[in-house]
């Protein structure tokens, strides 16, 4: 792993693998949490916990991931943020900007909430071309980073449409959002890695 | 420790608090108002334990206050001639709330540039130093292109600090004229216009200023 793989998400991307009630896939979160560099603040990483604590503890998330706790980094944005954003969405921007300005160490910031994405763009251009949508993220593990099979990402994208066929809304994607998991099939099928 | 050496330290410290000063005000552009001073320095005290050791913060008549940082500002010892305080001009309340401006000198310019290259230096193995330039940058540009009351109403109402809230006193005329301020906000984008009731909703329940 290099520096550039260094990757910050909400708490959503990391619960719609560990929940049953999303796609409950923890064993694909700890694949990709072995190709890169994933880095958590305090809030991010209570979200987490709150709800799935058990499995936290028993995939060793902990161990795996990067946990920030020396500077508050959800006090930065918090008096644009509160209440506006999730918590979560602002503590991560900050830690993505951290990122940023340690030269070549970002490599995505996952941010699924079009708000949250937007309001980066406007008001921290710099991370513009970091910010990934979930499912974005995972099909460039495969056809640009070539971290993850086609096959693994196949079948992500698959639990995803199975989980929002059966009413649940993985990475806050709903039935009108099934055109895009099925573009995004094609466009992993179509790549070379 | 000995007495020399609690010396040592705090000599050390009132001159990291004056450089601190001389970073946010470099890179605000070189003039920044009190107010807009305190509330970032702030924001900066609540996020890296270094400058927490720096300054205390109280409550006071405009949320977060620390009288150590103003008489810094104002008497400054190991960085001196850097800039100038401008106090502020009678008769208008908003340059009253704001507290007067610090301007940059030709010399505080000259040391700001050695700064930001000394830190920069240090962050590449230093994440202390690294912590401290990335937050200012991020900061400073965000919190400069608010207004006082756009800052004062964005800051009155963040939950998350509201215990520094509470003495306010300009929170109820803030709250009144809550309607234009956050249209203004909107309008420059600090606001996503479909978070408008989010915004709206935070104001209403921010009972610790009413």
């Amino acid at each position: 792993m290099n520096s550039e793989d260094s990757v910050v998400s909400d708490s959503s991307f990391y619960i719609a693998f560990l929940s049953p009630h999303e796609i409950d896939d923890p064993d694909a979160l700890v694949e990709i949490l072995k190709k890169y560099e994933f880095f958590l603040g305090k809030v991010v990483l209570g979200e987490i916990s709150e709800k799935h604590s058990n499995i936290v503890d028993n995939i060793g998330f902990k161990n795996m991931v990067k946990i920030l706790k020396r500077y508050d980094y959800s006090s930065l944005l918090s008096i644009f943020g509160s209440k506006v954003f999730e918590k979560g969405e602002y503590e991560c921007m900050a830690i993505a900007y951290f990122l940023y300005r340690k030269k070549s160490g970002l490599h995505s910031l996952i941010l699924d909430d079009k708000s949250a994405r937007r309001w980066v763009n406007k008001n921290i251009p710099e991370l513009s071309k970091f910010v990934r949508y979930s499912l974005r993220f995972l099909v460039n593990c495969c056809c640009s980073d070539g971290k993850l099979s086609e096959e693994k990402v196949n079948a992500i994208l698959n639990k995803v449409v199975l989980a929002i066929r059966m009413g649940k809304r993985p990475f806050n994607l709903t039935e009108r959002n099934i055109y895009v998991v099925d573009q995004l099939l094609n466009e992993v099928d179509g790549c070379q890695n | 420790m000995s007495r020399t050496n609690y010396q040592l330290v705090e000599d050390k410290e009132l001159k990291d608090a004056e450089l601190l000063i001389l970073l946010i005000l470099g890179k605000a552009g070189g003039r920044i108002s009190m107010l807009h001073l305190q509330k970032i320095f702030f924001t900066l005290w609540k996020f890296h334990p270094q400058v927490r050791r720096l300054v205390d913060f109280v409550p006071h008549l405009r949320g977060p206050y620390s009288s150590d940082l103003d008489d810094i500002v104002k008497n400054p010892t190991y960085v001196v001639d850097c800039w100038e305080y401008i106090p502020p001009k009678k008769g208008s309340e908003a340059e009253r709330v704001k507290g007067g401006y610090l301007e940059i000198t030709e010399k505080g310019e000259e040391i700001y540039r050695k700064i930001v290259d000394g830190l920069n230096k240090k962050a590449r193995g230093d994440e202390d130093a690294l912590a401290l330039i990335s937050a200012v940058d991020l900061i400073v540009s965000l919190y400069t292109r608010l207004e006082w009351d756009e800052l004062l109403l964005l800051l009155y109402t963040d939950e998350n600090i509201k215990e520094y809230s509470e003495k306010s006193e300009l929170s109820r005329d803030i709250i009144k004229n809550s309607g234009k301020i956050v249209d203004r906000l909107i309008k420059k984008g600090i606001i996503p216009e479909e978070k408008r009731e989010s915004l709206m909703k935070r104001i209403k329940s921010a009972r610790w200023i009413m």
